[in-house]
């Protein structure tokens, strides 16, 4: 009982099973509080089992493609219900995973609800063998975020659906309305769409995708319209009520009100930190009016001693953010500094899986137009690439952003097939300070996907072969 | 979204700045890079350029002085924006910081002016260099590209990304510097009277006048004490042997100044007053050993050359390693002028080593206090000498030691205790594993 841990993580999704395990490594005395399973929500509720649904629906929609060449596909015996236990399976397959790698490092699990009691000392609730605290030199708060609930729209997971409560569906409805055109939303939008779901996405914003490029977020907007989503943009919606078994929402869109009728509605507004109930005001860490924990170098909080990292900082609510934050916590308690006092924004790539998917980093054109940011811009179509063609995969385009007078990229961002593999190759050239000509004087293997990015690159100073 | 303009640390030692005037009006929409602000710096008056664009509330009044990082507006992206943020209604949700050598995205906006990129280009361009040369040099693709821009010879710079190789920020950094030193346009002067010719006049500027300022202060104002004493490092030289022996699993060659620092600390440990400050009439003595590393900045004309101390925080909880990294760690930052105000902030004991840049068989110097810390201690050259050991005459290794300390806030008694625990301590390193 009266042992002191180097590091208390609570939570363990992506930041914290990862600080644990970084910790270890280090030679740090870590223990890891979870309530749940391990893995957070990333893996139990979130990328994990929605890229099992996504590929499924990819593969679903592909036999489409296999009717084109005469093969007659007999669907009737399509049961979601096995679709859904595969991500499942596929789930508990990793939590059990990261649960093994924890034990392989030896950071202890602890099951169990923490919250900070003081500086140095967290309290556990239901935790195994009647513990009921333990004391740490550093405390890393790794709580994650939950569904965003706007008010009118509450989830009760029967009409109105968070991500989680999809995710849970192991029948498909036959009418949906997304509210919300982000990663998410679109995202499942697909999915339902692909299975045949009847499928209407709502979005505030000036474009689906608002946190992505405008001109990325066109040709996927393209795509879902193609494929017989119903996409509304510039909508609001008001209200819903239940009707017919099923809801009638009310959404406003270009001054008028429609009633849309759908079977479940799913909100996928955003995500909120889990920052409440865990004992931060005990000790007066500062938050953000919206909840956020404010965190400064090394994800230090306004108390010594006590850290946050991922989804619970006002830094992108990414799981790759939450592991790259947890090992800059790490290491700067270890006394070392090997990644920077803190991620860089604009090195931190976004990925959304649906088919086309889009990737993206750094400067978004509209934002430089905004900022008044000059910058030299290079767009190259997908049906440039042979391979696309190929396989038939033409929609997508790779677009460059980059500084005039040093070429310095800005920002890159793809849409289309395979696009969240493909970013890396310029989100690396971005982060070694690479110039559009270095990614150019790479030969390209022929034919890839890949030979777009190198034909973008080409476009920043000079002009492309292939248009 | 509303972001602040902060003061920024234009050079190192600054810790203030006064607005001079502001070159545009309150709620007046600006572009990115363009000068909206005079600051008035230790002699200098620079104009600073607008790190975003939008529209601009001013926070700092002119003729006011603040500490750097102060944030003296914010700009905001929209005039609804503006208007909340006039109103007070609007929350800040994050404050960007440009520092000078680091800025960001904004490269367009640093580009020396024509003036001073004249003197950059004299202070960095060598002849051009041959293609040996310029085929070892290891530096990214836009490093190369910065330093073309800006008239930047790379063969001199010297490179802080991964395996030496030099990135956008040693580039920036050293325009910076030749933008810094270079702050005397008007140095050549004419042939003058009886004969005399200049070479050169330097402004007492900037880091020159950070250190000119606390040198004089530390002369006139404490009453320096010195001490001077040689150490047998014989068996400490054997025992680092054996350690870098492991230098592949340490990956690092721990160095001796790290050895010595933490020598510092458990000495001070031993004699609590040797670990103090003196100001406003009292001493206060620490429980943080946080020691001083005194790093010399080489030029390559003597104008160019400074001096920093970054300060190695709690020596007293940390290993030799951890204290090897670190020390690496902020030199390599000091020399890349990466160094934050903060890192340079509460050291209570400085160590100022001459080993590696003063000639060997060089003795001690007399170091100046570094106030209010109440104590400098200077290991020197290690030198190989005869001592007699047991009635017979060896070899050994000595490393001679100057510490000068503060006579009013310590006497010599304590002093002697702090100097056989630091002797015994290096003497036999063993010691340090208690």
């Amino acid at each position: 009982m009266s042992k002191i841990y180097d590091v208390a993580v609570i939570g363990a999704g992506p930041g914290g099973y990862v600080a644990g395990i970084r910790a270890a490594q280090l030679g740090l005395s870590a223990c890891v509080i979870e309530k749940d399973t391990p893995g957070g929500v990333c893996l139990n509720w979130g990328c994990i089992p929605s890229k099992s649904l996504i590929h499924h629906a990819a593969e679903f929609g592909a036999l489409r493609e296999m009717e084109a060449f005469g093969i007659g596909v007999d669907r009737s015996g399509f049961r979601y219900g096995e679709v859904h236990a595969r991500s499942r399976s596929a789930a508990r397959t990793l939590a059990g995973g990261v649960a093994a790698l924890l034990r392989k490092n030896e950071v202890e699990v602890i099951k169990g609800t923490g919250s900070i009691a003081g500086i140095g000392k967290v309290s556990l609730a239901g935790a195994e063998g009647g513990r009921d605290c333990v004391s740490a030199r550093n405390i890393i708060v790794a709580t994650g975020s939950r569904p965003l609930s706007l008010p009118g729209f509450a989830f009760d997971e029967k009409f109105i659906l968070s991500s989680s409560g999809i995710l849970s569906l192991d029948r498909l409805p036959e009418r949906l309305i997304v509210l919300g055109a982000g990663a998410i939303g679109c995202e499942f939008a697909y999915v339902m769409n692909s299975f045949g779901v009847s499928v209407t996405l709502v979005e505030l914003g000036e474009h689906i995708l608002p946190a992505e490029d405008f001109e990325a977020a066109q040709v996927l907007d393209a795509s879902f319209r193609k494929s017989g989503i119903n996409v509304h943009t510039k909508a609001r919606a008001m209200s819903w009520e239940r009707a017919d078994g099923g809801v009638v929402v009310d959404v406003e869109v270009a001054g008028k009100v429609e009633r849309l009728k759908a079977d479940k509605v799913l909100a996928a507004f955003g995500r909120t930190p889990n920052t409440d109930g865990i004992g931060l005001e005990s000790v007066g860490v500062d938050r953000t009016v919206s909840g956020h924990i404010v965190t400064g170098e090394h994800g230090r909080t306004s108390v010594p001693g006590i850290f946050a990292i991922g989804d619970v900082t006002t830094t992108p609510a990414l799981a790759h953010v939450a592991s790259r934050e947890a090992e800059i916590a790490v290491e700067h308690i270890a006394g070392r500094s090997p990644h920077g006092a803190a991620i860089d924004p604009d090195l931190v790539p976004s990925a959304v899986y649906c088919e086309p998917q889009v990737a993206g980093f750094g400067l978004r054109e509209d934002r430089a137009a905004k900022d008044g940011i000059a910058f030299k811009k290079s767009v190259f179509p997908y049906r440039g690439a042979g391979k696309s063609v190929a396989i038939g995969r033409t929609e997508g385009l790779v677009k460059l952003l980059a500084d005039p007078a040093t070429g310095e990229l800005l920002g890159g961002h793809i849409v289309g097939h395979g696009a969240t593999e493909l970013i890396h190759e310029l989100l690396l050239a971005k982060s070694s300070e690479l110039l559009p000509d270095d990614v150019v004087d790479m030969i390209h293997a022929h034919p890839t996907l890949s030979e777009a990015i190198a034909e973008a690159a080409r476009g920043i100073h000079g002009k492309p072969i292939h248009i | 979204m509303i972001r602040d303009v902060i003061l920024p640390q234009l050079a190192m030692g600054m810790s203030e700045g006064s607005i001079v005037d502001w070159l545009v009006a309150e709620g007046a929409r600006v572009e990115r890079d363009q000068t909206i602000v005079s600051i008035e710096t230790e002699k200098v008056i620079t104009d600073l350029p607008s790190p975003y664009a939008g529209y601009l509330h001013l926070l700092a009044k002119k003729g006011d002085t603040h500490p750097t990082e102060t944030v003296i507006a914010r700009i905001a992206d929209s005039e609804d924006e503006y208007r909340s943020l006039v109103s007070g209604a609007a929350v800040n949700e994050r404050s960007a910081r440009p520092t000078a050598g680091d800025s960001g995205d904004g490269l367009a906006g640093s580009t020396p002016g024509a003036s001073a990129q004249e003197d950059a280009s004299r202070e960095l361009n060598a002849p051009a260099a041959s293609v040996g040369d310029a085929r070892k040099l290891r530096a990214s693709g836009l490093a190369r590209a910065i330093a073309k821009k800006n008239g930047v010879d790379l063969s001199r710079v010297s490179g802080t990304g991964p395996g030496g190789r030099i990135v956008r920020r040693d580039v920036v950094a050293a325009i910076e510097r030749a933008k810094s030193t270079a702050q005397a346009p008007q140095l050549r002067a004419a042939p003058s009277a009886q004969g005399m010719r200049e070479r050169m006049r330097i402004p007492v500027a900037g880091m020159r006048a950070a250190i000119a300022q606390k040198m004089l202060a530390a002369t006139t104002t404490a009453a320096q004490t010195y001490g001077f004493f040689e150490i047998d490092i014989t068996k400490l030289l054997a025992a680092r042997n054996t350690i870098l022996g492991y230098e592949d699993e340490l990956a690092t060659r721990v160095s001796l100044i790290s050895f010595y620092v933490r020598a510092v600390a458990l000495a001070c440990q031993h004699v609590p007053i040797c670990n103090s400050t003196l100001a406003n009439g009292e001493i206060t003595a620490w429980e943080n050993v946080n020691v001083g590393v005194a790093v010399a900045l080489p030029g390559g004309s003597e104008h160019e050359s400074g001096l920093i101390v970054p300060v190695v925080r709690d020596v007293q909880d940390k290993g030799l390693l951890q204290l090897d990294r670190e020390i690496k760690d902020l030199v390599r930052r000091a020399r890349a002028s990466r160094l934050s105000p903060a890192e340079t902030a509460n050291g209570t004991i400085t160590v100022s080593s001459t080993d590696g840049f003063l000639p060997g068989g060089w003795m001690v110097s007399t170091p100046l206090l570094n106030l209010p810390q109440v104590m400098n201690f200077q290991p020197g050259t290690p030198v190989e000498k005869p001592v007699v050991v047991d009635g017979k005459i060896e070899i050994r290794t000595l490393l001679p030691c100057g510490v000068t300390f503060d006579h009013r806030a310590m006497d010599g008694e304590p002093l002697g205790r702090f100097v056989r625990k630091i002797r015994d301590l290096l003497a036999n390193p063993e010691l340090m594993l208690l």
